[in-house]
């Protein structure tokens, strides 16, 4: 549990905890959600002085950073909404209001990225196509919801996706849609992709080289379509590239509680066994067929060119780099 | 009650295949002895071959039972009872030394310090680790939770209860482990001519994710779990389960669609270094000679049935 304070209102810390016990979840939800945060927090403060409320916005975003370690949608979107506090802002009113706003169009992009995102990614989909999709991805799911409006006949299979079963929000999400879904177990996959003609998943992180992390499972998911050259397209926001891979950083895979996959009780009778539940594994770029973002369709390995228009160029020479470490870490 | 007990090996609920047919065969004992019916025992004896096709071990046990039953001289019901006891121990006795023999070769290629990784749940492979700790070498062992029927679970606990270092992983962390991993053990539900192996469904990404990785791949095995049927272009069909089961509570919505999961996969006999029988370490594609020896060549299928129809004609003089 989030140790709270008086510092924030209990709403904020509210969105941290969720984020960290996976209420929220999905590096998409988490970023908006993170955003919406800073957003309340500027809103209900209290203070006189725009010097404490750029400190108290600052401890706001360690927080938020602090509850999950891989999506780097998170930091991305707290450094987005803290852009804010390096304009000229002398006082208070100004201040706030500058979060607010920068707050407000990082939502704002998220969702018209989402949308241009199942504009170019539908092209991708043919009519009489079999999919595969792993995990809840909003950016893959509205991929194939666009191309089924656009009267594409699509079947769908969806893994469970263990630990947490997110397949079935998925498999859900889509029936409803009218897509015809299939719910299949991960150990099935290989059987599976012989039917499959297009893979589409989501991302936490893309890496500077065009590697993807992404849920537990994405990797061996594009090794088996790769075995028989099978399409395998990445669905996300440009907001999930990280430029701190582009300074060496490696992106740090989480560990979840074992009590996501077996029961406290069967643990306490088997007390020697170990269980390891890393939540992200490192889909190769020469897995991978294209990566669909708002600005477009794009190589893997081209990935640094995203990283090049959100943050300048030369990225490293960006005063992004320091200054997202500084204000953040 | 019969139909129950019938219908955990019918429809494949006993997850590991050697188990499977010592079940069976307990079964077709009790059916015998209980009832006194051989009509019966015959009858799903000729039920249980029918529906588990894939299940090779299964299908040799129970037509190596048919043809001793057969050619066996009896003129009372007790005879025929005690015949087929005789037999029934003589096979359970073969696949016991052919566990060990197989798992005592198998455990020579572990070496100290060796990280294994694992699936399903296996007595071949559970031996051959046990062996190879039980010489003194310190092994490491992953093994996945193996949904959807999940029996990894069991097998891992199993393990780590024996105070072997073992670490439960889900089925889709193959790939993310595989680095840290020297040898991967597999077991297997049948093995055709070619030297492809069926085994639980995952088995085959595990297999691939080794390959991709560099990893040596081994089926401990026995030439029990030949598939005759391969040998003359017969493919092993692979069944299919109903996994609402197994699925976690709510959902109600996707229960009602049953889906189904295929219950094995063939791994190619290219993924494999080599299939470990009590007959020795071979290369998956010398399997195709190992048949050549324990089913003749060429091969015939006919026999099986004469040798039902015989064994029918037997039980109508015993029941006269």
């Amino acid at each position: 549990m989030i140790k709270e304070t008086a510092l924030f209102p209990q709403q904020v810390y509210q969105i941290a905890n969720d984020i960290r016990d996976m209420k929220i979840r999905g590096a998409g939800r988490i970023a908006k959600a993170a955003a919406e945060a800073l957003k309340i927090a500027a809103e209900s403060y209290k203070g006189e002085d725009p010097e404490d409320f750029k400190i108290y916005i600052k401890e706001a975003a360690k927080l938020l950073t602090s509850t999950r370690p891989t999506a780097v949608s998170l930091p991305n979107a707290v450094s987005w909404v803290l852009k804010a506090l390096n304009t000229n802002v002398s006082t208070l009113q100004a201040a706030r209001e500058a979060v607010i706003n920068q707050a407000n169009s990082f939502i704002q992009y998220a969702d018209q990225a989402l949308r241009k995102i199942a504009g170019y990614g539908e092209k991708m989909l043919r009519d009489g196509d079999t999919v595969l999709t792993h995990c809840n991805s909003l950016a893959a799911i509205s991929v194939i919801v666009e191309a089924h409006r656009k009267g594409k006949k699509l079947h769908v299979f969806a893994t469970e996706t263990r630990p947490m079963y997110q397949g079935y929000i998925t498999s859900e999400t889509l029936l409803k849609e009218g897509v015809n879904v299939t719910l299949i177990p991960e150990s099935s996959v290989r059987q599976i992709i012989r039917k499959v003609d297009r893979v589409i998943v989501g991302a936490d992180t893309v890496a500077a080289n065009g590697a993807v992390v992404n849920k537990i499972g994405t990797s061996l998911i594009a090794l088996a379509a790769h075995e028989i050259s099978v399409d395998f397209f990445v669905a996300t926001e440009t907001f999930k590239f990280s430029p701190y891979t582009l300074i060496g950083d490696i992106v740090p895979i989480e560990f979840r509680p074992p009590s996501e996959i077996v029961g406290v009780d069967f643990l306490k009778s088997h007390p020697n066994l170990r269980i390891l539940n890393p939540a992200f594994d490192v889909t190769p770029p020469d897995y991978i067929t294209g990566i669909i973002t708002e600005l477009g369709i794009i190589p893997p390995k081209a990935a640094a060119i995203i990283i090049e228009e959100m943050y300048g160029r030369p990225v490293i020479s960006s005063e992004i780099l320091g200054r997202v470490e500084e204000d953040i870490s | 009650m019969l139909e129950t007990e019938l219908d955990k090996v019918i429809n494949g609920r006993i997850y590991s295949s050697t188990e499977t047919v010592l079940y069976t065969l307990e079964l077709l004992g009790r059916i015998l002895k209980e009832n006194r019916d051989p009509t019966l025992f015959v009858n799903s004896l000729e039920r249980i071959l029918k529906a588990r096709p894939t299940a090779s071990m299964l299908q040799n046990a129970v037509r190596l039972l048919t043809n001793n039953l057969a050619v066996t001289e009896v003129s009372t019901l007790d005879d025929f009872i005690a015949s087929y006891e005789n037999t029934r121990q003589a096979i359970v006795k073969k696949i016991f030394s052919d566990i060990e023999e197989s798992s005592t070769i198998a455990s020579r290629r572990l070496a100290n310090n060796d990280t294994v990784m694992t699936n399903s749940y296996s007595l071949f492979v559970k031996r051959t680790i046990e062996k190879a700790v039980e010489e003194g070498k310190k092994i490491k062992v992953y093994v996945t939770e193996s949904r959807p029927t999940g029996e990894g679970v069991k097998f891992a606990a199993e393990l780590s209860d024996k105070g072997i270092e073992t670490y439960l992983i889900v089925d889709s962390a193959v790939r993310f482990f595989m680095k840290e991993v020297d040898k991967v053990l597999l077991s297997s539900e049948a093995i055709s001519a070619n030297g492809a192996v069926v085994n639980k469904i995952g088995t085959s990404l595990i297999a691939l994710a080794a390959h991709e990785a560099r990893v040596r791949v081994y089926v401990v095995s026995s030439t029990f779990k030949f598939s005759p049927e391969t040998l003359v272009g017969e493919l092993v069909e692979i069944p299919e389960i109903e996994i609402s089961e197994y699925m976690p509570e709510g959902w109600e919505k996707l229960k009602a669609l049953k889906p189904k999961s295929p219950l094995f996969d063939v791994t190619p006999p290219s993924y494999i270094d080599a299939i470990i029988t009590e007959k020795g370490v071979i290369a998956p594609e010398f399997a195709v000679m190992m048949f050549r020896e324990s089913f003749g060549w060429p091969h015939s299928l006919a026999k099986y049935q004469a040798d039902i129809d015989k064994l029918k004609e037997k039980i109508n003089k015993l029941t006269g």
